[in-house]
């Protein structure tokens, strides 16, 4: 009895790592392979220099499980420079993820985008409650250095540090980000568009750029508030 | 039990490569055409005089490479002046790129800070030129345009200079270093 045991324990451990091995290169090639579609708005602001900081509140949208290692997600970023595209962003993400086998989950992230390469990193231990508002918060606040704060309400989730190789801002984005059309994006809303130009004050966005790409739209409520819908 | 033991060997070995929570696919946001317009030489230099911007440009560029085209976002300033040798007027895959944007001086690097940047990286040079500080950063990652990555694999050349509060950021994929120093040496209001 023992002893079928034990086989019965090593003939699975030999089924997940032949699954591993025979698997994972596949993962590897889908990774490279998908398209981005997109609906938000591109910040248009004053003359000058561009802002040093971004925040907004983004509403928490159960879009459901994603087709196979597709994602989806809502985030603000500042554009560090777009020849390279260069970046800093944060938000949160309904992704897949692999440990032996896939796993679908939403969770808060901070991503970057340097000369020294990417990094994504996803926030644990609390994740994203759909139907929930949370506030992101985006800021160059040193030399090579964003720092980042997730809010909901008065408390703050999460905070900390992002660190890029280069010095400066150029451009704020706030988008709506899936890789595959059968994901639908319905109800989707962010609201209190902001900026921080310099100093403490953080004005609401007073222009702005939209921008969808088929089959997704954009509802451009004011210069600070949009919706997205469409996909599915 | 050896059997037991290469499983677990095995399951380790896989479980080190596997864990990953990095999502399957890489966010990459909008790129610059979706805020930016094609204009002409002198419809920029307009928009930079209204912005009371003074722009410098390379005057001595290598391998035939010429301006083709210029993409602007006006409000914050944003060019990108796209050089190719092939009339190429994609920013993404043509030869060399040059961005500008005005930045706030208190971002603005020293010499020595750039000094001290370089003194970590091997791939990373500080120059003064013409008292502008600069840093050449050799094998630098392409970033997230995959046209780019596509074409020129994931390594490229960047150089970036700062000139009366403005940054210019040269793309220079097939440039080489010496190229870069003339390039850089050669700019003129």
């Amino acid at each position: 009895m023992g002893k079928n045991r034990f086989s019965t324990i090593s003939f699975f451990l030999l089924f997940i790592a032949l699954f591993g091995f025979i698997f994972l290169p596949i993962v590897n090639v889908s990774a490279t392979s998908s398209n981005h579609y997109y609906s938000g708005y591109y910040y248009y602001g004053n003359s000058g220099s561009a802002p040093e900081g971004v925040q907004m509140s983004i509403y928490t949208k159960n879009t459901g499980i994603p087709p196979f290692f597709e994602s989806v997600a809502e985030w603000d970023s500042i554009i560090i420079s777009y020849s390279p595209k260069y970046w800093v962003q944060l938000g949160y993400i309904i992704y897949w993820y692999w440990i032996i086998f896939p796993f679908a989950t939403q969770d808060f992230y901070k991503e970057k985008w340097d000369s020294n390469g990417h990094g994504f990193w996803p926030l644990i231990p609390a994740k994203p409650l759909f139907g929930h508002t949370y506030k992101y918060k985006l800021l160059l606040s040193g030399t090579g250095e964003f720092s980042y704060y997730v809010y909901e309400g008065t408390t703050t989730i999460y905070s900390g540090t992002i660190s890029v190789s280069q010095y400066s801002t150029r451009d704020l984005q706030a988008f709506v980000e899936t890789t595959h059309t059968d994901i639908k994006i319905d109800g989707s809303h962010f609201t209190s568009l902001k900026y921080r130009q310099s100093g403490s004050s953080w004005p609401l966005w007073n222009r702005h750029r939209g921008y969808y790409t088929n089959p997704y739209s954009l509802n451009q409520i004011s210069n600070y508030e949009f919706k997205a819908s469409g996909g599915g | 039990m050896s059997i037991a033991l290469s499983m677990a060997v095995i399951l380790s070995i896989i479980l080190s490569t596997s864990i990953s929570l990095e999502p399957t696919t890489k966010s990459e946001p909008p790129d610059f055409y979706g805020t930016s317009k094609e204009v002409t030489f002198e419809e920029m230099i307009e928009v930079a005089n209204k912005n009371k911007l003074f722009i410098y440009l390379p005057t001595d560029l290598p391998e035939n490479l010429e301006l083709v085209t210029i993409y602007l976002k006006e409000n914050p300033f944003i060019a990108i002046i796209v050089y190719s040798a092939e009339g190429n007027r994609d920013y993404k895959t043509a030869e060399l790129t040059l961005e500008i944007a005005p930045v706030d001086p208190k971002w603005i690097p020293t010499f020595s800070e750039l000094q001290s940047e370089a003194e970590k990286s091997e791939d990373i040079t500080a120059r003064e030129i013409n008292t502008w500080p600069v840093k050449i950063h050799e094998n630098a990652d392409i970033g997230g345009n995959s046209e780019s990555r596509d074409k020129y694999g994931d390594y490229a050349l960047l150089i970036y200079t700062w000139i009366e509060d403005i940054n210019y950021v040269y793309f220079a994929p097939t440039l080489n270093f010496e190229e870069a120093i003339v390039t850089i040496g050669s700019m003129q209001k």
